[in-house]
């Protein structure tokens, strides 16, 4: 009897931190599926002035670069200063730096980008479709007004932990495990096969699920709970803390100097892996204490990539910030962002990511239905027939609003967004929007099975039509740029049409009202009175 | 200490035991199971041996899943008063470890 009722909490356990938090997760888990693409392949859909090829002996740039820097520092203070090399995926040279006004004001940043065969200005076109599917994953877009992005952060961390919460009570709940595993009962009732669906796919994704949660809450939670930590831990001397921590940086010496050379840094090769350098990042520069950070990619290991730090004057290895030093603590946390974001290898591994992240968030979608489900057509739940039915409606508008808006936010940034102006706002509010309104139809057409078809059915008819959508905007054919060299939106295109077609084969398979419509007659008992399956 | 940080901090106490002495699970799952995350790393990190910043690090990522285990602690415990105990205890045990050692 006791092991029942601990197995009845566990469950209950289970299923409201679904339905409280159900839809946040799902946002946070198809948002993020979409986030890995957008650095590499979605910037190079999105930008057509960036669709280029790196030049066989890529034009020397030190001195463009050099002048960048002298030309948008003057009068300010310089925060951030980087430097990327050309790249398969970004075959440009590209360099940003954030500063300050020296008589006060807000921080502002500046990006520059070249060509790698003249040395060139590329206009870019401003930040848009891409930076919302990165960020809205990552921290929300979360206003200033409510705290700003270290608060979207924080939230998406405590997604993470609510996500490892579900794992646990759900593993913990099932007992019958190894059954469940192989357990597909599809042609039974419409609960029994969202069940086994929602047990087969989350037991066989379990490891990636868990991963995920693990690193996802560490990558959001610590911007909350770390200086939560540090601040009792050293009693609030947040110097001290900056200072034990490794953050903290040597001031500058107020000579001038003339900086290492960036196409120096360029032939510099790692001496372990002979690999060239991908980023630098530079401290003080322009002054005789500078210190350039230069990052190697370390492409089939799991940690963010190799640092070697330099004097910016000598060239010579000075000693590095305490957080690139091999400690064991430093090599467990720079393998959390690859091993969440899937960077450690190739695009296969980001597909596998990206199907395992979809699948996560049918998890998490099937967990809510079922929940509704139990309640509109069992003996489940104590609330009226209507509430359950706004929150299917609500359900289906969010599920399938995400994607929805994810296409649209494509078709808005080539028949829409143009020029060097940031079109983040106005890509916010059509995401939210699109959003808005698949929330509103599933409300209008009152019947969930059909208002996910007919969902379905527009998201997969965007998709198809986006690759033509992108010819007639930009002039290029995917088919013809398949096997050319660093041209990710053309694969892109390619996902495109096949995704689209999957989904509206899909839609058409998907009946249109419930297939047992024979409905039972609902006796209200309270939800604990009802034991786990 | 101002008046009005001690007004606020007897409004905190009041409604956290209020909390607690209501809904002792809930209360523990989302309030004490987080003080004890943070006051267990905060001791550990303290007390182990070697350099002070690894041991923190090394905390930090553990901490989601210290969390996330003391919330499902909460609802395997059968008895709900000794999960509200067993994290104000957890909590109170680690602020000693800091504080005092």
């Amino acid at each position: 009897m006791a092991n029942r009722e601990r197995q009845i909490r566990i469950y209950d356990l289970h299923s409201w931190t679904g339905i409280a938090l159900g839809l946040f997760l799902y946002v946070v888990c198809f948002t993020g599926s979409v986030a890995m693409f957008a650095r590499d392949e979605i910037k190079s859909w999105e930008d057509p002035a960036l669709r280029l090829t790196v030049a066989e002996t890529p034009v020397a740039i030190n001195e463009t670069f050099s002048s960048w820097v002298e030309e948008h520092s003057d009068g300010y203070e310089l925060t951030f200063l980087g430097f990327n090399f050309p790249t398969a995926h970004q075959p440009f040279y590209s360099a940003q730096l954030n500063r300050r006004p020296e008589d006060g004001g807000d921080i502002d940043f500046v990006t520059g980008r070249w060509d790698t065969e003249a040395g060139e200005p590329i206009v870019a076109k401003g930040s848009g479709l891409s930076t919302w599917l990165l960020d809205f994953h990552r921290d929300l877009m979360w206003p200033d007004e409510l705290g700003g992005r270290q608060i979207g952060r924080g939230l998406v961390g405590l997604a993470g932990v609510v996500l490892l919460l579900s794992i646990i009570s759900g593993v913990v709940a099932h007992t019958k495990i190894v059954q469940e595993l192989y357990s597909l009962r599809y042609w039974r009732s419409v609960r029994l096969k969202w069940q086994d669906t929602h047990k087969v796919i989350g037991l066989w994704t379990l490891p990636f699920s868990s991963m995920i949660a693990v690193t996802g809450a560490y990558l959001g939670v610590i911007t909350l709970l770390l200086p939560i930590v540090a601040m009792i831990m050293f009693k609030g001397d947040i110097e001290g803390m900056i200072e034990e921590l490794g953050f903290g940086q040597a001031d500058p010496v107020g000579e001038k100097a003339q900086m290492l050379s960036i196409d120096e840094i360029a032939e510099m090769q790692h001496p372990d892996s002979g690999e060239l350098p991908a980023h630098v990042y530079m401290r003080h520069y322009g002054d005789q204490g500078a210190v350039f950070e230069v990052i190697y990619e370390s492409k089939d290991d799991l940690k963010n990539g190799d640092v070697v730090t330099l004097s910016g004057v000598t060239g010579e290895e000075v000693e590095g910030s305490v957080i690139n030093q091999p400690s064991p603590a430093n090599r467990t946390l720079r393998a959390m962002s690859p091993l969440h974001y899937g960077t450690y290898g190739a695009i296969a591994l980001k597909l596998m990511y990206f199907v395992l992240g979809l699948m996560l968030s049918a998890i998490v979608a099937l967990g809510t239905m079922m929940w509704i489900e139990r309640r509109l057509h069992g003996n489940e739940g104590n609330k009226s027939e209507a509430f359950y039915r706004r929150l299917s409606h609500l359900n289906v508008g969010v599920t399938l609003g995400l994607p929805a808006a994810t296409a649209v936010l494509f078709y808005a940034d080539k028949l829409a967004f143009h020029g060097p102006g940031s079109h983040v706002i106005m890509s916010g509010w059509i995401y939210l929007g699109t959003v808005a309104a698949a929330i509103g139809y599933a409300f209008w057409r009152q019947n969930d099975y059909r208002a996910t078809v007919e969902l379905l059915l527009g998201v997969g008819a965007m998709l198809v039509v986006l690759p033509l959508v992108n010819t007639v905007a930009t002039g290029d054919l995917f088919i013809t740029k398949l096997f050319a060299k660093n041209q990710d939106w053309a694969w892109l295109d390619l996902a495109f049409l096949l995704v689209g077609s999957a989904v509206l084969v899909a839609a058409t398979k998907l009946p249109q009202r419930r297939p047992d419509a024979k409905k039972k007659k609902r006796t209200a008992v309270p939800a604990a009175a009802v034991p786990a399956e | 200490m101002s008046p009005l940080l001690i007004v606020v901090l007897v409004v905190v106490a009041v409604f956290l035991g209020l909390a607690t002495w209501r809904a002792p699970r809930l209360t523990s799952t989302l309030f004490w199971s987080l003080t004890a995350t943070i006051m267990t790393m905060v001791a550990i990190a303290d007390n182990s041996p070697g350099e002070t910043r690894e041991a923190l690090m090394f905390g930090v990522v553990l901490m989601p899943v210290l969390w996330a285990a003391f919330q499902f602690w909460c609802y395997w415990e059968r008895s709900k008063w000794r999960v509200a105990g067993g994290m104000i205890a957890i909590t109170s045990i680690s602020s000693v470890a800091f504080f005092a050692l």
